[in-house]
Protein backbone atom coordinates (compact mmCIF):
# COMPACT_ATOMS: atom_id res chain seq x y z
CA UNK A 1 0.00 0.00 0.00
CA UNK A 2 1.30 3.35 -1.26
CA UNK A 3 2.20 5.90 1.50
CA UNK A 4 1.30 9.40 1.42
CA UNK A 5 3.64 11.85 1.38
CA UNK A 6 1.69 14.58 2.70
CA UNK A 7 -1.60 14.03 4.52
CA UNK A 8 -3.68 17.07 3.12
CA UNK A 9 -7.16 16.64 2.36
CA UNK A 10 -6.72 17.09 -1.22
CA UNK A 11 -3.45 14.74 -1.51
CA UNK A 12 0.28 15.92 -3.05
CA UNK A 13 -1.17 16.70 -6.45
CA UNK A 14 -2.93 20.48 -5.64
CA UNK A 15 0.81 21.15 -3.73
CA UNK A 16 2.70 20.27 -7.05
CA UNK A 17 0.29 22.26 -8.76
CA UNK A 18 0.66 25.43 -6.73
CA UNK A 19 4.41 25.42 -6.49
CA UNK A 20 4.41 24.95 -10.33
CA UNK A 21 1.76 27.82 -10.71
CA UNK A 22 3.81 30.11 -8.48
CA UNK A 23 7.35 29.18 -10.54
CA UNK A 24 5.68 29.53 -13.73
CA UNK A 25 4.14 33.04 -12.24
CA UNK A 26 7.52 34.37 -11.30
CA UNK A 27 9.47 33.18 -14.62
CA UNK A 28 6.48 35.37 -15.91
CA UNK A 29 6.63 38.42 -14.41
CA UNK A 30 10.27 38.10 -14.71
CA UNK A 31 10.07 38.48 -18.46
CA UNK A 32 7.54 40.72 -18.37
CA UNK A 33 9.72 43.18 -15.73
CA UNK A 34 13.39 42.51 -17.87
CA UNK A 35 11.33 42.92 -21.20
CA UNK A 36 9.77 46.44 -20.21
CA UNK A 37 12.85 47.40 -18.77
CA UNK A 38 14.78 46.61 -22.27
CA UNK A 39 12.29 48.07 -24.15
CA UNK A 40 11.90 51.73 -22.56
CA UNK A 41 15.84 51.15 -22.23
CA UNK A 42 16.41 51.30 -26.17
CA UNK A 43 14.66 54.65 -27.12
CA UNK A 44 16.50 56.76 -23.84
CA UNK A 45 19.58 55.24 -25.06
CA UNK A 46 19.12 56.38 -28.74
CA UNK A 47 18.00 60.20 -28.12
CA UNK A 48 20.81 60.91 -26.13
CA UNK A 49 23.25 59.40 -28.49
CA UNK A 50 21.98 61.33 -30.77
CA UNK A 51 21.94 64.46 -28.42
CA UNK A 52 25.96 63.38 -27.68
CA UNK A 53 26.50 63.20 -31.65
CA UNK A 54 24.67 66.52 -32.53
CA UNK A 55 26.25 68.05 -29.89
CA UNK A 56 29.85 67.45 -31.11
CA UNK A 57 29.15 67.76 -34.54
CA UNK A 58 27.51 70.93 -33.89
CA UNK A 59 30.96 71.86 -31.84
CA UNK A 60 33.25 70.75 -34.69
CA UNK A 61 31.78 72.91 -36.56
CA UNK A 62 31.39 75.81 -35.10
CA UNK A 63 34.92 75.29 -34.25
CA UNK A 64 35.58 75.12 -38.13
CA UNK A 65 33.31 78.11 -38.80
CA UNK A 66 35.10 80.55 -36.28
CA UNK A 67 38.45 79.43 -37.26
CA UNK A 68 39.97 78.49 -33.93
CA UNK A 69 40.50 75.09 -35.46
CA UNK A 70 42.97 76.56 -38.37
CA UNK A 71 44.52 78.09 -35.39
CA UNK A 72 46.82 74.73 -34.24
CA UNK A 73 47.04 76.58 -31.26
CA UNK A 74 45.90 73.83 -28.25
CA UNK A 75 44.46 76.99 -25.83
CA UNK A 76 42.24 78.44 -28.05
CA UNK A 77 40.42 75.33 -29.34
CA UNK A 78 40.27 74.03 -25.64
CA UNK A 79 38.87 77.74 -24.58
CA UNK A 80 36.49 77.42 -27.05
CA UNK A 81 35.54 74.26 -26.80
CA UNK A 82 34.78 74.74 -23.19
CA UNK A 83 32.64 77.65 -23.93
CA UNK A 84 30.79 76.13 -26.61
CA UNK A 85 30.68 72.41 -25.46
CA UNK A 86 27.12 71.76 -23.90
CA UNK A 87 27.01 70.94 -20.41
CA UNK A 88 27.29 67.39 -19.22
CA UNK A 89 29.50 66.56 -22.08
CA UNK A 90 33.50 65.91 -21.74
CA UNK A 91 35.21 66.02 -25.44
CA UNK A 92 38.73 65.04 -26.17
CA UNK A 93 40.05 66.26 -30.14
CA UNK A 94 43.23 65.15 -31.62
CA UNK A 95 44.38 67.47 -34.94
CA UNK A 96 47.02 65.99 -37.57
CA UNK A 97 47.80 68.23 -40.18
CA UNK A 98 50.18 67.06 -43.40
CA UNK A 99 52.94 68.96 -41.94
CA UNK A 100 52.66 68.35 -37.81
CA UNK A 101 52.12 65.26 -35.63
CA UNK A 102 48.85 65.33 -33.60
CA UNK A 103 47.64 68.18 -31.18
CA UNK A 104 46.13 66.72 -28.62
CA UNK A 105 42.69 68.58 -26.57
CA UNK A 106 41.25 67.84 -23.51
CA UNK A 107 41.76 64.08 -21.19
CA UNK A 108 41.18 60.76 -22.44
CA UNK A 109 37.65 59.11 -22.36
CA UNK A 110 37.23 57.35 -19.28
CA UNK A 111 37.17 53.71 -21.05
CA UNK A 112 33.82 52.39 -18.90
CA UNK A 113 31.74 55.61 -20.43
CA UNK A 114 29.68 55.23 -23.99
CA UNK A 115 31.58 57.50 -26.27
CA UNK A 116 30.65 58.61 -29.81
CA UNK A 117 33.60 60.01 -31.82
CA UNK A 118 34.08 61.22 -35.85
CA UNK A 119 35.95 62.76 -37.55
CA UNK A 120 36.14 66.67 -39.75
CA UNK A 121 38.28 67.56 -42.39
CA UNK A 122 39.57 71.49 -42.76
CA UNK A 123 42.09 73.82 -44.31
CA UNK A 124 43.73 76.90 -43.17
CA UNK A 125 46.44 78.93 -45.40
CA UNK A 126 48.89 76.66 -45.59
CA UNK A 127 48.23 73.37 -43.62
CA UNK A 128 45.23 70.50 -44.59
CA UNK A 129 43.86 69.39 -41.00
CA UNK A 130 42.17 66.24 -39.73
CA UNK A 131 39.94 67.22 -36.56
CA UNK A 132 39.27 63.37 -34.32
CA UNK A 133 37.17 64.04 -31.79
CA UNK A 134 35.60 61.67 -29.04
CA UNK A 135 32.29 62.43 -26.98
CA UNK A 136 31.36 61.08 -23.67
CA UNK A 137 28.84 62.04 -20.72
CA UNK A 138 30.70 63.61 -18.00
CA UNK A 139 30.90 61.68 -14.94
CA UNK B 1 -12.38 18.71 -18.83
CA UNK B 2 -9.43 16.67 -16.72
CA UNK B 3 -7.36 18.36 -14.59
CA UNK B 4 -4.41 16.96 -16.36
CA UNK B 5 -5.60 18.47 -19.85
CA UNK B 6 -6.06 22.23 -18.48
CA UNK B 7 -2.54 21.69 -16.64
CA UNK B 8 -0.58 20.65 -19.84
CA UNK B 9 -2.81 24.03 -21.63
CA UNK B 10 -1.64 26.07 -18.79
CA UNK B 11 1.74 25.12 -19.38
CA UNK B 12 1.75 25.32 -22.75
CA UNK B 13 0.29 28.88 -23.22
CA UNK B 14 2.80 30.52 -20.19
CA UNK B 15 5.70 28.22 -22.10
CA UNK B 16 4.86 30.40 -25.12
CA UNK B 17 4.47 33.36 -23.40
CA UNK B 18 7.77 33.47 -22.18
CA UNK B 19 9.55 32.63 -25.39
CA UNK B 20 7.71 35.13 -26.68
CA UNK B 21 9.01 37.67 -24.46
CA UNK B 22 12.60 36.05 -24.94
CA UNK B 23 12.49 36.36 -28.95
CA UNK B 24 10.85 40.27 -28.13
CA UNK B 25 13.91 41.25 -25.62
CA UNK B 26 16.41 39.33 -28.27
CA UNK B 27 14.76 41.42 -31.30
CA UNK B 28 14.55 44.60 -29.23
CA UNK B 29 18.40 44.42 -28.26
CA UNK B 30 19.53 43.58 -31.74
CA UNK B 31 17.55 46.28 -33.67
CA UNK B 32 18.96 48.73 -30.96
CA UNK B 33 22.66 47.50 -31.99
CA UNK B 34 21.60 48.21 -35.84
CA UNK B 35 20.16 51.43 -34.64
CA UNK B 36 23.61 52.19 -32.96
CA UNK B 37 25.80 51.30 -36.26
CA UNK B 38 23.53 53.42 -38.48
CA UNK B 39 23.24 56.52 -35.89
CA UNK B 40 27.65 56.28 -35.95
CA UNK B 41 27.56 56.01 -39.99
CA UNK B 42 25.45 58.68 -40.45
CA UNK B 43 27.48 61.05 -37.94
CA UNK B 44 30.34 60.03 -39.66
CA UNK B 45 28.69 60.69 -43.10
CA UNK B 46 27.72 63.93 -42.10
CA UNK B 47 30.64 65.23 -40.53
CA UNK B 48 32.65 64.22 -43.56
CA UNK B 49 30.42 65.38 -46.25
CA UNK B 50 29.69 69.38 -44.28
CA UNK B 51 33.60 69.68 -43.58
CA UNK B 52 34.86 68.34 -47.24
CA UNK B 53 32.24 70.34 -49.03
CA UNK B 54 32.78 73.10 -46.58
CA UNK B 55 36.42 73.34 -47.24
CA UNK B 56 36.43 72.72 -51.06
CA UNK B 57 34.18 75.71 -51.44
CA UNK B 58 36.00 77.87 -48.70
CA UNK B 59 39.15 76.68 -50.90
CA UNK B 60 37.32 78.25 -54.05
CA UNK B 61 36.03 81.14 -52.58
CA UNK B 62 39.37 82.61 -50.75
CA UNK B 63 42.42 80.83 -52.90
CA UNK B 64 40.83 80.66 -56.19
CA UNK B 65 40.77 84.47 -57.51
CA UNK B 66 36.79 83.70 -58.27
CA UNK B 67 34.61 86.02 -56.04
CA UNK B 68 30.64 85.10 -56.05
CA UNK B 69 28.67 87.11 -54.05
CA UNK B 70 25.01 85.98 -53.94
CA UNK B 71 21.73 87.87 -52.88
CA UNK B 72 18.32 87.18 -53.11
CA UNK B 73 17.64 86.51 -56.63
CA UNK B 74 21.17 88.03 -58.15
CA UNK B 75 25.03 86.26 -58.49
CA UNK B 76 27.87 88.56 -59.02
CA UNK B 77 30.83 87.15 -60.22
CA UNK B 78 34.74 88.86 -60.03
CA UNK B 79 37.52 87.64 -60.92
CA UNK B 80 40.78 88.90 -62.75
CA UNK B 81 41.55 87.76 -66.39
CA UNK B 82 43.98 86.38 -66.65
CA UNK B 83 43.91 84.64 -63.02
CA UNK B 84 47.27 84.12 -61.68
CA UNK B 85 45.88 82.53 -58.55
CA UNK B 86 44.68 79.65 -60.79
CA UNK B 87 47.48 77.22 -60.87
CA UNK B 88 48.35 77.73 -56.70
CA UNK B 89 44.78 76.61 -56.30
CA UNK B 90 45.03 73.92 -58.17
CA UNK B 91 47.81 72.43 -56.41
CA UNK B 92 46.53 72.92 -53.00
CA UNK B 93 42.61 71.63 -54.07
CA UNK B 94 45.07 68.65 -55.40
CA UNK B 95 46.96 68.73 -51.85
CA UNK B 96 43.76 68.46 -49.60
CA UNK B 97 42.28 65.52 -52.22
CA UNK B 98 45.13 63.61 -51.37
CA UNK B 99 45.03 64.23 -47.56
CA UNK B 100 41.67 62.97 -47.09
CA UNK B 101 41.56 60.43 -49.57
CA UNK B 102 44.98 58.86 -48.02
CA UNK B 103 42.90 59.04 -44.36
CA UNK B 104 39.57 58.36 -45.64
CA UNK B 105 39.55 55.39 -48.00
CA UNK B 106 35.80 55.79 -48.66
CA UNK B 107 36.19 59.19 -49.63
CA UNK B 108 36.93 60.36 -53.29
CA UNK B 109 37.15 63.99 -54.43
CA UNK B 110 36.48 64.21 -58.21
CA UNK B 111 38.27 67.33 -58.96
CA UNK B 112 39.88 67.01 -62.26
CA UNK B 113 38.57 69.67 -63.76
CA UNK B 114 38.98 71.98 -60.49
CA UNK B 115 40.74 74.43 -62.37
CA UNK B 116 38.03 75.45 -64.78
CA UNK B 117 36.57 76.95 -61.69
CA UNK B 118 32.77 75.29 -62.56
CA UNK B 119 29.89 77.27 -60.60
CA UNK B 120 26.66 76.62 -60.59
CA UNK B 121 23.80 79.07 -59.67
CA UNK B 122 20.64 77.01 -59.08
CA UNK B 123 17.63 76.83 -59.22
CA UNK B 124 18.36 78.52 -62.53
CA UNK B 125 20.98 76.50 -63.72
CA UNK B 126 23.71 78.82 -65.09
CA UNK B 127 27.22 77.91 -64.80
CA UNK B 128 30.33 79.90 -64.50
CA UNK B 129 33.53 78.69 -65.45
CA UNK B 130 36.78 79.06 -67.91
CA UNK B 131 37.88 76.85 -70.25
CA UNK B 132 40.55 75.24 -68.87
CA UNK B 133 43.52 75.93 -70.57
CA UNK B 134 46.59 77.80 -68.90
CA UNK B 135 46.84 80.96 -69.11
CA UNK B 136 42.98 80.60 -69.61
CA UNK B 137 41.51 83.78 -71.47
CA UNK B 138 38.09 83.12 -71.06
CA UNK B 139 35.27 83.10 -69.17
CA UNK B 140 31.66 81.94 -70.05
CA UNK B 141 28.31 81.69 -68.23
CA UNK B 142 26.44 78.72 -69.53
CA UNK B 143 22.62 79.17 -69.66
CA UNK B 144 22.00 82.72 -69.12
CA UNK B 145 18.43 82.54 -69.11
CA UNK B 146 15.35 83.95 -67.52
CA UNK B 147 17.47 87.27 -66.24
CA UNK B 148 16.04 90.59 -65.70
CA UNK B 149 18.88 92.33 -65.78
CA UNK B 150 22.63 91.44 -66.73
CA UNK B 151 25.90 93.94 -65.81
CA UNK B 152 29.15 93.31 -67.40
CA UNK B 153 31.62 95.89 -66.04
CA UNK B 154 35.67 95.54 -67.16
CA UNK B 155 38.46 97.38 -65.65
CA UNK B 156 41.60 97.47 -67.15
CA UNK B 157 44.55 99.80 -66.38
CA UNK B 158 45.12 99.91 -70.08
CA UNK B 159 43.17 102.07 -72.49
CA UNK B 160 39.19 102.27 -73.07
CA UNK B 161 37.76 103.83 -75.91
CA UNK B 162 34.16 102.52 -76.20
CA UNK B 163 31.57 100.18 -75.83
CA UNK B 164 29.74 99.02 -79.11
CA UNK B 165 26.71 96.90 -79.52
CA UNK B 166 27.14 95.00 -82.81
CA UNK B 167 24.27 92.70 -82.78
CA UNK B 168 21.34 92.23 -80.46
CA UNK B 169 17.71 91.77 -80.76
CA UNK B 170 15.19 94.38 -78.68
CA UNK B 171 13.72 92.58 -75.81
CA UNK B 172 13.03 92.69 -71.96
CA UNK B 173 16.41 92.02 -70.45
CA UNK B 174 18.23 94.99 -69.26
CA UNK B 175 21.55 94.29 -70.80
CA UNK B 176 24.41 96.89 -69.50
CA UNK B 177 27.98 96.97 -70.10
CA UNK B 178 30.63 99.06 -68.76
CA UNK B 179 34.79 99.38 -69.40
CA UNK B 180 36.47 101.35 -66.97
CA UNK B 181 40.17 102.51 -66.79
CA UNK B 182 41.61 104.47 -64.75
CA UNK B 183 40.96 107.71 -66.62
CA UNK B 184 37.60 107.18 -67.44
CA UNK B 185 34.16 105.44 -68.36
CA UNK B 186 32.39 104.28 -70.91
CA UNK B 187 29.27 102.25 -70.92
CA UNK B 188 26.04 101.26 -72.85
CA UNK B 189 23.00 99.69 -71.73
CA UNK B 190 20.23 97.93 -74.34
CA UNK B 191 17.11 96.00 -73.93
CA UNK B 192 17.70 92.73 -74.96
CA UNK B 193 16.28 89.24 -75.93
CA UNK B 194 18.28 87.05 -73.79
CA UNK B 195 17.64 84.19 -76.34
CA UNK B 196 18.61 86.15 -79.19
CA UNK B 197 22.60 86.64 -80.27
CA UNK B 198 24.33 89.82 -78.90
CA UNK B 199 27.78 90.79 -79.55
CA UNK B 200 29.30 93.42 -77.83
CA UNK B 201 33.16 95.11 -78.35
CA UNK B 202 34.91 96.61 -75.34
CA UNK B 203 36.80 98.72 -77.70
CA UNK B 204 40.70 99.50 -75.70
CA UNK B 205 42.35 100.97 -79.05
CA UNK B 206 40.69 101.85 -81.86
CA UNK B 207 43.69 101.63 -84.33
CA UNK B 208 45.15 99.01 -84.48
CA UNK B 209 41.68 97.53 -83.35
CA UNK B 210 42.41 95.98 -79.28
CA UNK B 211 38.55 95.23 -77.61
CA UNK B 212 37.44 92.64 -75.40
CA UNK B 213 34.77 90.77 -76.88
CA UNK B 214 31.27 90.08 -75.23
CA UNK B 215 29.04 87.64 -76.89
CA UNK B 216 25.44 85.92 -75.79
CA UNK B 217 24.82 82.92 -78.49
CA UNK B 218 22.27 80.40 -77.53
CA UNK B 219 22.17 82.06 -73.96
CA UNK B 220 25.79 80.85 -73.69
CA UNK B 221 28.19 83.95 -72.46
CA UNK B 222 31.55 84.12 -73.29
CA UNK B 223 34.25 86.94 -72.50
CA UNK B 224 37.30 87.35 -73.66
CA UNK B 225 40.43 89.59 -75.65
CA UNK B 226 40.09 89.66 -79.03
CA UNK B 227 43.54 89.47 -79.46
CA UNK B 228 45.49 86.34 -78.59
CA UNK B 229 48.05 87.94 -77.19
CA UNK B 230 46.74 89.64 -73.59
CA UNK B 231 47.88 93.15 -72.86
CA UNK B 232 47.93 92.40 -69.21
CA UNK B 233 44.96 91.34 -66.76
CA UNK B 234 41.60 92.78 -66.58
CA UNK B 235 38.45 92.78 -63.74
CA UNK B 236 35.74 90.80 -64.83
CA UNK B 237 32.61 91.85 -62.97
CA UNK B 238 29.27 89.94 -64.16
CA UNK B 239 26.31 91.04 -61.97
CA UNK B 240 23.20 88.30 -63.00
CA UNK B 241 19.40 89.60 -61.79
CA UNK B 242 17.07 86.96 -62.02
CA UNK B 243 13.06 87.94 -63.19
CA UNK B 244 11.89 85.58 -60.92
CA UNK B 245 11.98 85.95 -56.71
CA UNK B 246 13.54 81.94 -56.16
CA UNK B 247 16.65 82.26 -53.87
CA UNK B 248 20.02 81.75 -55.56
CA UNK B 249 21.84 78.99 -54.64
CA UNK B 250 25.38 78.60 -56.00
CA UNK B 251 27.48 75.24 -55.92
CA UNK B 252 30.18 73.81 -57.03
CA UNK B 253 30.36 71.24 -60.01
CA UNK B 254 33.38 69.10 -58.82
CA UNK B 255 32.12 66.55 -56.72
CA UNK B 256 33.34 63.96 -53.91
CA UNK B 257 31.74 60.75 -52.86
CA UNK B 258 31.46 59.21 -50.00
CA UNK B 259 31.07 55.09 -50.58
CA UNK B 260 30.19 52.70 -47.72
CA UNK B 261 29.83 49.96 -49.72
CA UNK B 262 29.70 47.53 -46.38
CA UNK B 263 26.70 49.54 -45.49
CA UNK B 264 25.44 50.04 -48.73
CA UNK B 265 25.25 53.78 -48.48
CA UNK B 266 26.83 56.21 -51.39
CA UNK B 267 26.46 59.59 -51.45
CA UNK B 268 27.50 62.00 -53.89
CA UNK B 269 27.18 65.70 -53.58
CA UNK B 270 28.27 69.11 -55.18
CA UNK B 271 29.77 71.56 -51.96
CA UNK B 272 27.52 74.24 -52.10
CA UNK B 273 29.34 77.52 -51.72
CA UNK B 274 26.62 80.24 -50.52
Amino acid sequence: MKQRLFKFHYGSKGVAFTIDVMVALTVFLLAIVVSLFQVSQAPENKIGQIQMSAAASDLMAALDNTGALQTFDESIIANKTKELLQPGYDMRIVIYTNETEGLEVGRLAPQEEFTLSGVRYFASEDQKGQARYWIWVKE
Amino acid sequence: MGKGVMFTISFFLMATLIIGMGMLIFKVGQSTEVRELELSIENRIYDLSTSIGKTMGDMLLTRSGVNVQVQDNSVRFTENVINNKLADYVADANEFKTFVEEREKTVKLNINEIGKTRVKIQPYGALYHNDGLTPSEYRFIDNVTDVSNVTVTVTTQGPANSVVFTEFSSGSTSFRVILRNPEGEYSDIKNVDINSNIKVNLVEKAAPFDAILLEVTSNNLKIGRFENIPEGSYNLDIYLGYANSDKVKAYMEDTFSIDFQNFNVNKTTKPRIM
